[in-house]
């Protein structure tokens, strides 16, 4: 962490500069405010889903230069889908959950190509499991 | 605590800043390329021969191709996992001039400390265990070296990329990995410029979730070049994506996957394909 | 009407009272003019306003004068014209001495002076033009980087490199004292306050003989022994940076001066960093910084017996870059939770990243009489530098993941004999001696260094030339017999060195130089365990061939085409080997160790400098300097460029006197970028992630380099002092010139994320 708040005076672009490029941000997710304590990177409350659940996240997305910036799921979880033009995620549980790590990130990134910025939020996902999965036999 | 200090200095870190963004988009075959480079052994045992290949990506076949050991000295035991090692012609030797290669490792030397004897006194065994079977084969007794594939064009262009491997300085063979799990690659054999194709990888293992690496000639690929399981049919995983070709396109269209290895504990397996575009 | 006349000149202006001489209130300015060197006294004219006035024989003037502002133009032939703004005050003398620069020279001699200040040997060289020179902060020594010929790198450290040498080939001295830096790093603000320096003397190369152990450059700030004027006199300056404080005083056969500097930024840096880090909702958190802290200090008393002077002195500079950690306080109790990192026992404090500093004493004995002068001294001093940077690439003044101090014993004796009008003849011998003791500290964690070594450095030279002087032709054949001691070595090597000067016309001279150098290689570099101790002396042979030129209209233009062979040079290399490392592996397998080592290699550079200067006259002054060059390095299989290769390199100086006291000054460079050895990436296929290693050395270029410098000043003229007030904005318009490559995560994209942002500065400074 040291490491990225200091050398003001020469690693600027690191983000701790004066004048860098800045990353594309999250300000809001479903209304909420989103706490980004590292620049470039946030994450959101942890959710425990079960099969069948419809989980959705809308987003608010401040770009404060140009020339804009585009949104990826890499590694999408199956059956998500994501709406561009009102920056919504939507995304139905499956019945069968094939990924015990359900866990997923959305990568924004600045369109500028000289000098790219990007933004990742991390979703973190868990499956629900019945107690009585668990029972020693 | 070297390591702690030398971080200190942003630029190691600033060198991998961008990580998320360019595993997920830097998928188009923009240049020459090694993106994968596999072992049938996680570790060779003693006499034992490793089984080695790679998967060149590029937009004209390489002029030559070297397979490359770094770090490994006959008889001695060594831990070699910085890539600068390659930077010492000294510390390099080329075991083949084509994939895949069979290399069978000179024997290194057996001084291996006693299992519990390795421990220093910080770290005190658990006297409660029994450990009067043999121990297993350990990694205190093996080498760890880098292998690399270096394919180089005529034009002077280069492309590099590399693995671990271990050599076991006692006897005893491995079990191999898996190294014929079935992966099937699935696109349209045609297209025409500006299509959405649907591109279907079917794996042969259903626990193997992540790690699916896709790579095309151009195009954008509209899951990223990221994916993981979408769904199991029967004892198959299956990952999917949406390519969308060039308007301007025309020709043949290299789709490649890789599934990698490291997510799985396993080995790393791929299939490339084509797709005829016509304009 | 007694009373009506003291009313009356109550209330007068004081302009009204005219320059009779002989009046009551007027005040007088006297005193003499010499040249500056030998101090001769010149036969001389004195312009001030409307009027001229020559000077006795002897060189010495008295005018009595109003109380005001006046414009003084001090001229004799042969030398260069001084102009000078002096404040004469109501019934008060002030008595200045004024030093001229003689025309013909070989060497860039460049006199600070920061304006319309009461004291000093000025020049037309300094008044107008480096004082302003922006983006050096003000600071005459910095400004030698806007010369050409000079290589600007576009990093914070303040190096001076000259015709494709490397940093550690200029000599940094002060007063002929050898100091390990003149700058403080990142700021680049000299060690050295301005206020107590007289002039600063640059050889770009082709030193005389009584330069030794340095094989390139020679920067030399030399600071004033014997103040020109009376009474008490110095400045004050503050700004964001740092505060310092320059003082001469003199009485008599009694002088001191002093000087000194502290720098606050470090304080600045941690609530800005407090400021900008997002430490979100977490209160028991409080972000750490990194910030550079730098003091400097200098002290010398003088007295003046007849024809000699006895001086007593001591200097001092501090640079340090420390690390304020990160805090948590998890448990609430109050205070920061305890950091295991911190408790183990270290040999080293882990948040001083570097620490470098020196402290120097001299006695020293001038003899002046015209015919023979001479300098004996006897020099006393300790210096240590420290460094946690491992891989950062060697900073010239540390040592990489250690220790360096040395203790420096110097004694020197020279004299220079005028045998008659055309010849005279210098000499002199001087002896050095540096026990070096040095520490690594690779092993981190254990109580002792691993490493420990010392070592007792000796360098000694003896020199003799001549100096010739037909009129049209000046010739100085010298010779220096040097011998150097280091690592239980000894070398001898006799250095022969030519300077010839031809006045070819009034307008133009033409130069040339040849000659040879020998240098111990830094103490860190051959430290055992840090260094390499089987590196030899280093070497170079120079020659350069010039044209001074000056044309009627105030314009000068100087061309030099230069060449030099370094038969052992010494660079940095990365050395990758295998080794056992007990750190990392407990079982004794080997691993890969990567050490940044030095080696000795050859060298050459050739290029052409030129410089078009229009002195200061008018509005406006400054220069255009363009530097075409080649410096490479021997390599193991071909020839490589130098770490400084910057073939084309442009520099603009430029400022204009505003009206009311304003000046406007702009600096702007333009060079090719430096090169850099490439990372070739190899995709990690196991781990999914790249790596990288080194390829050719230096085979890259980085991009293209340029930034623009602007200042602007304001100066108010009180009866006591002046005061003046700067803006200095360093790089503009915020151009990312990185100074080291950095790559993106899958090595195919140089990020420009190492560079000097834009750096404004504001300052007072008071003159008294």
């Amino acid at each position: 962490m040291k490491w990225t708040i200091g050398f003001m005076m020469v690693c600027s672009a690191c983000g701790t500069g004066l004048l860098p490029n800045k990353a594309p941000q999250v300000t809001h997710v479903n209304g909420t405010q989103l706490q980004m304590p590292i620049r470039g990177y946030g994450q959101l409350p942890g959710a425990f889903v079960t099969p069948g659940q419809t989980l959705i996240f809308q987003f608010e997305i401040n770009e404060p230069s140009s020339p804009g910036y585009d949104v990826y799921w890499p590694e999408p979880l199956p059956g998500w889908h994501w709406e561009a033009e009102t920056l919504t995620a939507t995304w139905t549980v499956p019945d069968v959950i094939v990924d015990y790590d359900l866990s997923t990130s959305m990568l924004i990134v600045d369109r500028d190509k000289t000098d790219p910025r990007f933004t990742q939020v991390y979703i973190p996902l868990e499956q629900l499991y019945d107690e009585d999965e668990f029972v020693d036999e | 605590m070297r390591a702690l200090l030398t971080s200190l200095v942003a630029l190691s870190a600033c060198s991998q800043w961008d990580a998320p963004v360019v595993r997920a988009l830097d998928y188009r075959i923009d240049r020459p390329r090694v993106v994968a480079v596999q072992t049938d052994l996680e570790q060779i045992g003693r006499g034992q021969s490793v089984l080695i290949d790679g998967l060149i990506l590029s937009d004209t076949p390489p002029q030559s191709v070297q397979v490359l050991v770094c770090g490994f000295v006959e008889g001695q035991r060594t831990r070699v996992g910085d890539a600068r090692c390659f930077q010492n012609d000294e510390l390099v030797q080329q075991i083949a001039t084509a994939l895949p290669a069979i290399w069978t490792p000179p024997e290194i030397s057996g001084d291996c400390p006693d299992f519990n004897d390795a421990f220093t006194d910080t770290f005190q065994p658990n006297t409660e265990v029994d450990n009067t079977a043999p121990p297993p084969l350990v990694r205190l007794c093996a080498a760890d070296v880098l292998l690399a594939v270096r394919a180089t064009w005529a034009d002077g262009r280069t492309a590099m990329g590399s693995t671990h491997i271990e050599i076991a300085s006692e006897d005893g063979p491995t079990p191999p990995r898996e190294l014929r799990l079935p992966l099937q690659l699935r696109v349209p054999p045609t297209a025409s410029a500006g299509d959405e194709v649907a591109l279907e990888a079917v794996f042969g293992d259903p626990t193997r979730s992540r790690g699916y690496q896709w790579y095309v000639s151009d195009g954008e690929l509209l899951k990223t070049g990221l994916t993981r399981i979408q769904r199991l049919e029967d004892e198959y995983a299956l990952t999917d994506n949406i390519l969308r070709i060039p308007d301007d396109y025309s020709g043949p269209l290299t789709v490649a996957l890789v599934a990698n290895g490291s997510y799985f504990s396993g080995q790393t397996v791929w299939r490339t394909a084509v797709i005829e575009v016509t304009p | 009407m007694y009373l009506t006349v003291l009313i009356a000149l109550a209330f007068a202006d004081p302009g009204d009272l005219g320059s009779n001489a002989g009046h009551a209130l007027n005040g007088e300015l006297t005193g003499s003019v010499r040249a500056r060197g030998s101090g001769d006294r010149l036969p001389c004219t004195l312009t001030v306003g409307d009027e001229t006035v020559t000077c006795q024989e002897d060189g010495s003037f008295s005018l009595r004068l109003a109380p005001g502002t006046y414009s003084v133009t001090v001229q004799s032939e042969d030398f260069a014209d001084l102009l000078a703004t002096e404040t004469v005050v109501t019934a008060t003398t002030t008595e200045i001495v004024y030093r001229l620069q003689p025309y013909s020279n070989d060497t860039t001699i460049i006199v600070y002076d920061d304006g319309p200040r009461e004291y000093v040997s000025r020049t037309v060289l300094s008044a107008d033009e480096l004082a302003s020179v922006p983006g050096s902060f003000g600071d005459p020594i910095r400004a030698i980087q806007n010369l050409p010929g000079v290589a600007r790198p576009a990093g914070p450290q303040g190096d001076i490199v000259v015709r494709g040498a490397e940093a550690i080939n200029t000599g940094a001295y002060i007063d002929g004292m050898p100091v390990p830096f003149l700058f403080h790093m990142f700021v680049g603000r000299s060690v050295v306050n301005p206020a107590v320096l007289e002039d600063v003397e640059f050889f770009p190369g082709g030193m005389p003989s009584d330069f030794g152990d340095v094989t390139q450059a020679v920067v030399n700030a030399r600071t004033y022994y014997e103040p020109p004027k009376q009474g008490l006199h110095g400045r004050v300056n503050v700004d964001l940076l740092d505060g310092g404080f320059g003082m001469t005083a003199r009485q008599g056969p009694w002088s001191l001066s002093a000087g000194g500097r502290v720098s606050w930024v470090s304080g600045l840096i941690g609530i800005s960093s407090q400021i900008i880090a997002k430490a979100g909702s977490d209160p028991s958190y409080k972000v750490g910084w990194v910030s550079p802290y730098y003091s400097d200090f200098q002290l010398r008393g003088t007295r003046q017996m007849g024809d000699y002077q006895l001086a007593v002195s001591f200097i001092g500079a501090r640079d340090a870059l420390k690390v304020v950690p990160d805090r948590w306080d998890r448990d609430g109790d109050g205070f920061h939770d305890p950091n295991p990192v911190d408790e183990v026992e270290r040999p080293f404090d882990p948040n001083t990243l570097l620490d470098s500093q020196f402290y120097l004493g001299e006695v020293r004995l001038d003899g002046k009489r015209t015919e023979h002068k001479s300098t004996t001294r006897l020099v006393l001093g300790w210096d240590r530098q420290s460094s946690l940077f491992s891989e950062f690439g060697q900073l010239s003044q540390a040592p990489e993941l250690g220790k360096v101090e040395q203790i420096t014993v110097i004694a020197e004796r020279s004299d220079i004999v005028r045998i008659s009008d055309t010849l005279t003849v210098r000499g002199g011998g001087r002896f050095q001696m540096r026990p070096t003791r040095t520490e690594s500290w690779r092993d981190g964690t254990t109580e002792t260094p691993s490493v420990v070594g010392q070592d007792n450095r000796l360098t000694a030279g003896l020199w003799a030339d001549a100096q010739l002087d037909t009129g049209r032709w000046w010739l100085s054949p010298g010779v220096r017999l040097n011998g150097h001691r280091f690592s239980g070595r000894n070398t001898v090597l006799p250095e022969p060195r030519l300077t010839a000067r031809y006045d070819a016309s009034n307008a133009i001279e033409l130069t040339a130089f040849v000659g040879r150098f020998s240098q111990t290689p830094p103490g860190h570099r051959t430290a055992p365990g840090i260094g390499n101790p089987d590196l030899p002396v280093m070497q170079a042979w120079q020659t350069s061939v010039g044209l001074n030129s000056k044309l009627n209209n105030g314009i000068t233009i100087d061309a030099t085409v230069f060449a030099s062979y370094m038969p052992h040079l010494t660079v940095t290399s990365q050395q990758i080997s295998l080794a056992t490392d007990p750190l990392n592996d407990f079982d004794n397998a080997l691993t890969t160790v990567v050490t940044n080592g030095y080696a000795d290699t050859r060298g050459a550079a050739v290029g052409l400098e030129a410089m078009a200067r229009l002195r200061p006259q008018g509005m406006w002054h400054g220069w255009v300097g363009l530097t075409l060059s080649k410096s490479f390095r021997e390599g193991a299989d071909s020839w490589y460029p130098g770490d400084y290769d910057m073939p084309i390199s442009a520099i603009v100086v430029a400022a204009r006197k505003l009206p009311k006291n304003w000046q406007l000054s702009g600096r702007f460079r333009m060079s090719s970028g430096q090169p850099y050895t490439p990372s070739v990436s190899i995709y990690s296929s196991d781990e999914m992630y790249w790596n990288a290693y080194g390829g050719p050395i230096n085979s890259e270029r980085l991009p293209l380099l340029h930034s623009l410098d602007l200042r602007i000043e304001k100066e108010w003229l009180g009866e006591r002092a002046s005061w003046t007030w700067y803006v200095d904005v360093m790089n503009v318009y915020n151009r990312k010139n990185p100074f080291m490559p950095s790559f993106n995560s899958n090595y195919q994209r140089l990020t420009r994320e190492v560079y000097v942002p834009i750096i404004p500065t504001t300052g007072l400074q008071v003159d008294f």
